[in-house]
């Protein structure tokens, strides 16, 4: 029975990645030796695979806020299941309240405006402060715990380093390059 | 399947007894990894903290059906993705899943790449910075269809087995390999796409 390259190409991913069944692998490597298109094919992967090593590796991964996880166990013993609306529902509701949100801002904003104007003395800090970003839930929530004194200055907490779960996890995939 | 781990084990039983401390453990010891996984469905770090946040308050919800015989880590993953596509479908934008269904398409005849194509890609560039490849990647992954960006990212970031990917998604061993074979396939058309001048003909 041969072996072919439509059967040789499927396997590839998977030999690289150290994935592939010693019996596959069995089948696959005679082939390669013979075939350059599939050789090919593997230097291709091998070469894919280093597009990723950068993003896996980069720095830019966001930082976790401090005090994160103090704050997600308080709410999720507080009962919050996490579980937001769902699509329909929520955008039902989103749009009036955003409407009514947008219709008590622009009254703060006359009366802010009308109070300045009395006052006859327009102060750029007091009209830019409401040109804020908007808040996510759990900012609002922080927010209030924070107002309500709950939530002390903690420090950033302690993790292991992504890289040493790598390592291990790489080791106990096996080795990956093949010469 | 890896199990999980004595210290999680320990931990998931405290929180269950209802110690809040050992649930804010957890998180800790899980939280770095949930951001860079989440970073893959969104840019926003607003957004990225909410999706996480809300992951880890649904595996609170469902602690107690989690399977000891399974990772907790693994498990998180699978709530963190459908929490990021649910997020997603909420605000109303289209993740690109279920275009088209891998499997479905997967006949012998019709696996794309089973011959060779023209163009090759080759590793990149020594003289690209890393953090510009970084970018490159990141914005490649963005732009082919959730499915196969999902099985990439948990492949090539999280570094899971086809075993644990399998678990993750729900899906049979076979189906990771076919679906990683594909995804690969389409991060390179698309980086190809997108870039051009990094292909280069058959030497
Ligand atoms: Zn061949």
């Amino acid at each position: 029975m041969e072996f072919t390259c439509k059967e040789a190409v499927p396997m590839i991913g998977a030999y690289l990645d150290g994935e592939l069944s010693p019996a596959s692998a069995a089948l696959l490597r005679p082939h390669l030796l013979e075939c350059p298109a599939c050789r090919n094919s593997t230097a291709d992967g091998r070469a894919l695979q280093r597009w990723f090593t950068p993003l896996r590796e980069s720095a830019s991964a966001p930082a976790v806020p401090s005090g994160f996880a103090a704050r997600v166990a308080r709410r999720a013993v507080a009962g919050d299941t996490g579980e937001r609306s769902a699509p329909a529902a929520q955008e039902g509701k989103l749009l009036p309240f955003v409407l009514r949100l947008t219709a008590v801002a622009a009254a703060v904003t006359l009366m802010l405006a009308l109070g300045v104007r009395l006052r006859s003395r327009p102060d750029a800090g007091s009209l830019s402060a409401d040109d804020r970003k908007p808040l996510s839930m759990s900012q609002i929530q922080s927010e209030l715990d924070r107002l309500n004194g709950v939530v002390p200055v903690e420090p950033a907490a302690n993790e292991t380093t992504p890289a040493e779960g790598r390592a291990a996890r790489a080791k106990k995939r096996g080795i990956q390059e093949q010469r | 399947m890896e199990a999980a781990s004595k210290d999680d084990l320990r931990l998931v039983t405290e929180t269950l007894a209802g110690n809040q401390l050992s649930f804010q453990l957890l998180v800790e010891r899980y939280q770095q990894r949930m951001f860079a996984l989440v970073r893959h469905y969104t840019r926003n770090p607003v957004e990225i903290e909410d999706i996480v946040q809300d992951t880890f308050l649904k595996a609170y919800t469902r602690l107690p059906s989690f399977q000891q015989a399974s990772s907790f880590y693994t498990w998180l993953c699978r709530i963190a993705i459908n929490t990021a596509l649910d997020f997603q479908k909420r605000v109303g934008r289209n993740p690109v899943r279920g275009v088209e269904d891998p499997e479905l398409a997967l006949s012998p005849d019709g696996i794309e790449g089973s011959r060779p194509t023209g163009t090759r890609l080759p590793a990149p560039d020594a003289r690209l910075e890393r953090d510009e490849i970084a970018r490159i990647t990141q914005t490649v992954l963005e732009e082919i269809p959730e499915i196969f960006r999902t099985v990439l990212v948990l492949r090539e970031f999280e570094e899971l087995s086809y075993q644990d990917i399998a678990d993750v998604l729900g899906i049979s061993i076979g189906t990771v390999e076919s679906r990683l074979f594909r995804a690969r396939a389409r991060f390179k058309d698309k980086l190809l796409a997108l870039h051009p001048e990094f292909g280069e003909g058959w030497s």
